[in-house]
């Protein structure tokens, strides 16, 4: 636990890349497509944000790069593909509950409104 | 295969502006990622070239910090961590947080402007001039107030000039000189020198330069040292009521012009104003008002 509180609170970029790997291993390029859906077009990660949040993903031991690539068909051999770690799906369910417990919060204080 | 997207040189150089282990674990990627965002752009047209440029050269600009403190982070350790199990934490996630306000802010910045170019233009304009003129006023206050002359006791020297009649600032002639030198008590040493051009008459490299002709003491008044050699002896400089004379001292500038700085040049015949003359030494680079020598 004491791991998961050292990486918290996590910025939007590497909440969005937890999220986006929390389904399954994927490659940089479909994080950012993921990550796009995700937040309804909203967030667009660019190549240096991309690959600057997953160097800190990787250094902070969120995630690492899948030892077991997906099956031939959608593999791409040139790119790399990431996985979440224990301590990544740790940190990424405890900012979630930190946040759902924040958006509660700003909830109540506003009277209620959802 | 791929196609090369034009600006793809571009954005290589771009890339060589991040640090060298970021590249080189993540170089193939963006370069790949680049490629696909380019083709997605390329067929919206020339509006989604457009987008894809300012977006691709935000996120770059906005990354830039991000990329070398990771990679600092990797280079000195994890200091703070000792014991922990499992993989390194290098730091907490409370600065990426920061960093990625900044970021965040910096792209908003940068989004701002590119919205409207002729604000763009006009503020960048301001500040070039207002960063030129500031470098420049600051270099003439410095070379003006800040900086001590490149004599050896600048606190002491002083120029003096001569005033005649509708003329109140003129050069001293030989005879005040002699005059200041018998009769006045204030300085400890005086020293002269009267500004003239020679003709180094090489045919192989003739060149026309300033030439000071000087007292045999002005070194001494003004406390500097030669680069090379010595300077002209009291029997040299009463041999010489005015140029030419028969031995020279060539300024910094000069030889290293024409000689590229031959530290051999002492001893040497140079043919100046069509008779040869010996060089017995070289000034420094230090001392300005030698310069015309």
């Amino acid at each position: 636990m004491d791991e998961v509180r050292r990486v918290l609170p996590l910025s939007r970029s590497l909440l969005h890349l937890l999220l986006a790997l929390q389904e399954g291993a994927r490659h940089g390029y479909a994080v950012k497509k993921r990550v796009e859906a995700l937040s309804g077009g909203v967030v667009k990660m660019g190549p240096g944000t991309l690959y600057t949040t997953i160097q800190r993903a990787e250094e902070l031991g969120l995630i690492h790069e899948a030892p077991e690539r997906p099956p031939q068909e959608e593999d791409q051999s040139q790119r790399r593909y990431y996985e979440l770690t224990e301590l990544g799906r740790e940190a990424l369910a405890a900012e979630v509950e930190r946040l759902g417990t924040f958006v509660d919060h700003a909830r109540a204080a506003l009277g209620g409104l959802a | 295969m791929s196609i090369r997207p034009p600006g793809e040189g571009l954005y290589r150089v771009l890339l060589r502006t991040y640090p060298r282990r970021f590249r080189r674990r993540y170089e193939a990627e963006l370069l790949h990622a680049f490629r696909t965002q380019w083709r997605e752009a390329d067929y919206r047209g020339r509006g989604g070239r457009a987008r894809f440029w300012r977006h691709v050269l935000a996120d770059w600009a906005g990354t830039q910090v991000a990329a070398r403190r990771s990679a600092r982070g990797q280079g000195e350790g994890n200091e703070g961590r000792t014991g922990a199990a499992g993989p390194a934490v290098p730091q907490t996630g409370r600065w990426e947080v920061g960093m990625d306000t900044v970021r965040q802010d910096f792209l908003f910045a940068f989004r701002s402007l590119t919205r409207a170019p002729g604000f763009a233009l006009v503020a960048i304009a301001t500040l070039a001039i207002g960063i030129g003129s500031n470098a420049a006023i600051f270099g003439v206050v410095r070379s003006v107030l800040m900086e001590p002359l490149p004599y050896g006791e600048p606190d002491g020297v002083v120029t003096i000039w001569s005033r005649w009649r509708g003329f109140p600032k003129s050069w001293v002639s030989l005879s005040e000189y002699r005059a200041y030198l018998t009769q006045s008590r204030s300085f400890e040493d005086l020293g002269l020198w009267s500004e003239t051009n020679v003709t180094f008459t090489d045919p192989e490299n003739p060149e026309r330069v300033g030439a000071v002709a000087a007292t045999e003491n002005l070194v001494d008044v003004l406390r500097v040292d030669m680069e090379v050699g010595r300077f002209f002896t009291r029997e040299e400089a009463s041999r010489a009521d005015s140029l030419p004379t028969d031995v020279i001292v060539v300024s910094h500038d000069v030889w290293v012009r024409r000689w590229s700085a031959d530290p051999g040049i002492v001893g040497r015949s140079v043919e100046m104003n069509g008779r040869l003359r010996e060089v017995i030494g070289t000034s420094t680079s230090r001392c300005s008002c030698l310069e015309r020598w």
